[in-house]
C-alpha cells in the first residue's frame, strides 16, 4: 500500500494548490469589488439618486410551522422604506397554528382569487386578503415544500419582480431598497442575493434589526466567521465574473417571468435555491441571453443559525445534499459550449472543491497521520502540512475579517473584532473538520439514496 | 521535483502564511483605530456644521467656521444631504447656495470632477447640479454620455437643473440611446424640466424612434402637455409601426378617458396578440360605455389569464356596473374559468 502514498501525495498537493488558488483569485477580486462598492456607496446614499424608481415588488414568505416567527416577520416587513411592494404568505399546510395567528391578527377574509397556475404546486386550498392591510395577501396550501410554496406565491405574485424571505429573517428597513439597487443600475440583471449575516447575539425589535453583537456560543461564533467567509469574499468574488451559484434562500430578488420561464423552483431537491441559481445559468446561457446574477455585499438580512450540534449537523448534511443535488441536476452547464465563467470557471470549482472537497480533506488528513505513524512522512513534513492547511484556513478567514474591516464594520466594539480573530484561528481546530466529515456524512446519504431509488425502481419493473 | 525540495517550499510557504496572518491581524487593528477615530471626527464635524447648513444658529456667513482639508469631503457630502432633505424649502435653498459659495463648494466640485474615482466625480456632479452652476457644462454633457449609467445619469440630472433648455437637446438624443437608463429616473428628469421644454422634442423623438426604441419611449410621453400627448398616441396607433408599440398606446388613451377614442380602443379588443387585447379591455374599462360589456364577456373565456383578469376588470368598471346585474352576468357565464375572474374582479372592487 505504502508505494501509492506518492501518487495520493501528489494528487493531495496539486489539489490543495489548485483550492488555493482559486481562493486566492476569489480574495483579490473581493477586495477590488469591495472598494468599488463602498466607493460608490456613500454618493449613492444620497436620497435622489435611488428615490422614486424603485420597481414594484412582491414580497414571498413561504411558512412552514412558523407560528413563533411569522407575526414578527410580517410586522417587520410592513415597516420597509419602499414604495410599492405587497406581501404573499405561503402556508405550506402548517399543522401549527400559523393561519389562524395570521387570520386573527391581520383579519384575513377568503378571496375568490382566480388562481393562475403558471407553475404546477400542491393543491391551494383558499386565498385570504387582509381587511386590515391591502397589501397583505395569504394561500394556504397543501404541503409541498419550500420550493412548492414559493412557486404557489409566483403564481399570485402582481408585481414583474418577486423578493424571496424566509420567515425567520430578520431584516432592515431598508433593506429591500438596497438590494434593488443593481437591477436600477443594471437592466440585464435577472436575480440578485442578499448578503446574510448571523442574527444570534444581536439587537432587534419586532422584527428589525438595530445592532451587531456577538454571542457567547461557540459554535454560533463559528458561524459568523463563516458567513463573513462565505458572503465577503465567496460571492463577491464570483459576481463579477457573473458566475456565482447560490443565492440564500434567506433573502433574494428575481424578476418573475425569467424564474417561470425556466420552470421556477423544483420541489424534490433540498437546495431548491442553489438549484434555481444554477438552472438560470444553464437555461439562460444556453439560450445565449445577456443576463447577469448578481449580489448586495451589504449586509440586509440577518438569519438565525443552528446553535446546537445535532441542528448544524442536520443542515450541513442538507447543504452538501442540496449541492449535490443542484450540480447533477444542472451537469449540462460544465463546459457549456457557450463559455460562460459559470459554467467554465464556477461549476468546476463547485463540482470539485465543494462536492467532492470534502473525500479529498478527509483522505489528506488520514493520509498525514498515517503516514506518519507508519514512518514514511517525517516529522518536519507533518508539521509542515499542518501548519500549511489550518495556516490558509486561518488566512483565509482574516482576509474576510480584512474585507468586513474595509467596509461595513458591523462589529463595532474592539472586543468584538478580537475575539472573531481568535475565533478565525480555533474554528480550524476541530470545528472545520467535524464540518468536513459531516459532508461526507452527506455525500454517503447521497449515494445511498440513490442506490436504494435505483432498486426500487428496478423492483417496481419487475413486479409490472 | 525532489519531495525534499518540495518540502523546503511547502516549510517557507507556511512559515509566510504565519507572517501574513500576523500582519493582516495588525493592519485591521489599525483600520479599527483608524475608523474610530475617523468617526469622532465626523461626529465633532456634523455637530458643528449641520445646524449651521439648516440655519439653526445664528451664524452670518462672513463668521462661518474653517473647514480643515481632511473634512472637504465630509462636508460636500453633508451639504448634499442637507440640500436634498430640504429640496421643497426655498429660503433653506438660498442660503445653502450662499454658504456653498461662502465656503467654497463651487471650487471643491470643480476640483472634485476632474479626479479619477467615479464616487468623487458622482458627488462633484450632484453639487454642481444642485448649484445651478454653468461653468463646467461642457464637461457635464461629456459625462452625460458616459458608459456609466449612474454616472451619466447624474450629469444628465445635473445639466437638465442647471439649463433645462439648452439641456433637452442633448438630453432627448441620450433617452432614445440609452437603454440602460431606469424608466422612472428618466420620467422623473423630463418632469423637473417640465413640459413646456419636453413636450415638442420628446414627441418628435417618439414618432420618429424604431419600433423598439418607441415602445420604451411612448410612457415617457405622459410628462408632455396632454393635448400633445395625446395627438401623439392617436397619429402612431393609426398607423402602428409594430404591435409591441400598442399596448402602451392605449394605455396611454385609457388614462385620458376621452371618449372620442372609444372606437380606437374596441378595435382592438380582438387582436391576435394577447398583450394588445389585455390593454385594449383595460383600456376599454376606462372609457367604455355599456354596450361594450357584451364584447368583453367574450374576453372572459380568452385563453390568456391577463385577458380574462383585464377583461373583467374593465366589466366591474365600467358605468353599468351593479351588484344585481354582475351576479345576473355571474349565472349566464357557462365557464369555469370566466366566473372565477369575473368573482375575483368583483371582489377586488368591493372594499373601494
Amino acid at each position: 500500500m505504502i508505494e501509492y502514498f506518492p501518487i495520493v501525495e501528489s494528487f493531495i498537493l496539486i489539489y490543495f494548490i489548485g483550492l488555493n488558488s482559486v481562493y486566492l483569485m476569489l480574495n483579490i477580486l473581493s477586495i477590488s469589488g469591495i472598494a468599488r462598492y463602498m466607493q460608490s456607496r456613500d454618493v449613492a446614499g444620497l436620497p435622489h439618486l435611488f428615490s422614486g424608481f424603485a420597481p414594484p415588488v412582491t414580497i414571498i414568505v413561504p411558512a412552514y410551522n412558523e407560528e413563533a416567527n411569522i407575526l414578527n416577520t410580517l410586522h417587520s416587513l410592513f415597516q420597509h422604506n419602499y414604495p410599492e411592494y405587497e406581501i404573499v404568505v405561503v402556508n405550506d399546510g402548517s399543522s401549527d397554528r400559523t393561519l389562524d395567528i395570521m387570520k386573527k391578527e391581520y383579519s384575513l377574509v377568503p378571496f375568490p382569487e382566480a388562481y393562475r397556475a403558471r407553475i404546477r404546486t400542491t393543491r391551494v386550498r383558499a386565498v385570504y386578503h387582509s381587511t386590515v392591510d391591502p397589501r397583505l395577501r395569504v394561500v394556504d396550501k397543501e404541503n409541498g415544500g419550500r420550493g412548492d410554496a414559493v412557486n404557489a406565491g409566483i403564481n399570485i405574485a402582481r408585481y414583474p419582480w418577486f423578493c424571496r424571505v424566509d420567515a425567520d429573517s430578520i431584516l432592515q428597513k431598508d433593506s429591500l431598497l438596497l438590494l434593488v439597487q443593481p437591477l436600477l443600475e443594471d437592466p440585464t440583471v435577472v436575480a440578485c442575493g442578499g448578503t446574510v449575516r448571523v442574527a444570534n447575539g444581536c439587537k432587534s425589535k419586532d422584527g428589525i434589526f438595530i445592532e451587531a453583537d456577538l454571542s457567547r456560543k461557540p459554535l454560533v461564533l463559528f458561524q459568523i466567521v463563516e458567513y463573513l467567509r462565505a458572503f465577503l469574499y465567496g460571492r463577491m468574488g464570483w459576481s463579477p465574473m457573473n458566475a456565482h451559484l447560490i443565492i440564500s434562500g434567506a433573502f433574494g430578488i428575481y424578476h418573475k417571468e425569467t424564474v417561470v420561464a425556466v420552470g421556477g423552483y423544483r420541489s424534490d431537491t433540498v437546495g431548491e435555491d442553489m438549484e434555481l441559481v444554477v438552472r438560470l445559468h444553464r437555461v439562460l446561457s444556453k439560450q445565449r441571453k445577456r443576463y447577469h446574477i448578481t449580489f448586495v455585499p451589504e449586509p440586509i438580512c440577518w438569519t438565525t443559525v443552528p446553535d446546537t450540534r445535532k441542528k448544524l449537523k442536520k443542515q450541513r448534511i442538507t447543504w452538501q445534499i442540496g449541492l449535490i443535488e443542484s450540480l447533477m441536476m444542472n451537469r449540462g452547464l460544465l463546459f457549456l459550449d457557450q463559455g460562460t465563467f459559470a459554467g467554465w470557471l464556477a461549476f468546476p470549482f463547485a463540482l470539485f472543491f465543494e462536492w467532492l472537497g470534502p473525500i479529498v480533506e478527509s483522505l489528506g488528513y488520514i493520509i498525514i497521520i498515517v503516514g506518519f505513524f507508519v514512518g514514511y512522512i517525517s516529522m518536519k513534513a507533518f508539521l509542515t502540512f499542518l501548519v500549511l492547511a489550518i495556516g490558509f484556513g486561518v488566512l483565509l478567514s482574516t482576509s474576510a475579517l480584512l474585507l468586513e474591516e474595509m467596509s461595513f464594520h458591523l462589529y463595532k466594539k474592539p472586543w468584538h473584532i478580537i475575539a472573531l480573530f481568535m475565533v478565525s484561528v480555533v474554528e480550524n481546530f476541530g470545528y472545520r473538520q467535524l464540518n468536513t466529515f459531516w459532508r461526507v456524512i452527506a455525500i454517503f446519504y447521497y449515494f445511498r439514496d440513490k442506490v436504494r431509488e435505483k432498486m426500487a425502481r428496478r423492483n417496481r419493473k419487475r413486479l409490472a | 521535483m525532489h519531495s525534499d525540495q518540495i518540502l523546503t517550499i511547502a516549510y517557507w510557504v507556511a512559515i509566510a502564511i504565519v507572517v501574513l496572518v500576523l500582519f493582516l491581524m495588525i493592519y485591521i487593528l489599525f483600520l479599527r483605530v483608524l475608523l474610530l477615530m475617523k468617526e469622532r471626527r465626523y461626529r465633532n464635524f456634523s455637530a458643528l456644521w449641520r445646524p449651521i447648513l439648516l440655519k439653526n444658529t445664528k451664524k452670518k456667513l462672513d463668521h462661518l467656521p474653517r473647514i480643515e482639508l481632511a473634512d472637504r469631503f465630509s462636508y460636500l457630502i453633508l451639504w448634499n444631504m442637507v440640500r436634498e432633505e430640504k429640496q421643497g424649502d426655498e429660503k433653506l435653498r438660498d442660503w445653502l447656495n450662499s454658504v456653498a459659495l461662502a465656503t467654497g463648494v463651487d471650487r471643491a466640485a470643480k476640483r472634485l470632477l476632474r479626479k479619477h474615482s467615479v464616487r468623487k466625480k458622482l458627488l462633484a456632479v450632484v453639487t454642481l447640479g444642485q448649484l445651478r452652476d454653468k461653468s463646467q457644462w461642457e464637461k457635464l454633457c461629456q459625462m452625460a454620455v458616459s458608459e456609466h449609467a449612474l454616472l451619466s445619469l447624474a450629469a444628465t440630472q445635473a445639466i437638465a437643473r442647471i439649463d433645462p433648455m439648452a439641456a433637452v437637446p442633448v438630453i432627448i438624443p441620450l433617452i432614445v440611446r440609452r437603454v440602460d437608463w431606469p424608466a422612472a429616473k428618466v420620467a422623473s428628469i423630463l418632469k423637473e424640466i417640465g413640459p413646456d421644454l419636453v413636450s415638442e422634442p420628446l414627441v418628435k423623438a417618439v414618432t420618429h424612434a424604431p419600433a423598439d426604441d418607441m415602445q420604451r419611449l411612448i410612457p415617457y410621453l405622459a410628462t408632455c402637455h396632454d393635448t400633445i400627448t395625446l395627438s401623439a398616441v392617436r397619429q402612431i396607433l393609426a398607423n402602428p409601426p409594430d404591435d409591441k408599440v400598442i399596448g402602451p398606446c392605449l394605455n396611454a388613451i385609457g388614462r385620458f378617458r376621452d371618449a372620442k377614442d372609444q372606437e380606437l380602443a374596441r378595435h382592438y379588443l380582438n387582436h391576435p396578440r394577447w398583450h394588445v387585447r389585455a390593454h385594449a379591455a383595460a383600456c376599454i374599462g376606462r372609457i367604455g360605455t355599456k354596450e361594450d360589456e357584451k364584447k368583453l364577456v367574450t374576453l372572459l373565456t380568452d385563453q390568456e389569464w391577463w385577458v380574462r383578469y383585464r377583461a373583467a376588470q374593465a366589466i366591474v368598471e365600467l358605468p353599468s356596473f351593479s351588484m344585481a346585474r354582475m351576479h345576473k352576468l355571474k349565472d349566464e357565464l357557462k365557464d369555469r374559468y370566466a366566473r372565477d375572474i369575473l368573482d375575483q374582479a368583483i371582489a377586488e372592487r368591493r372594499p373601494a
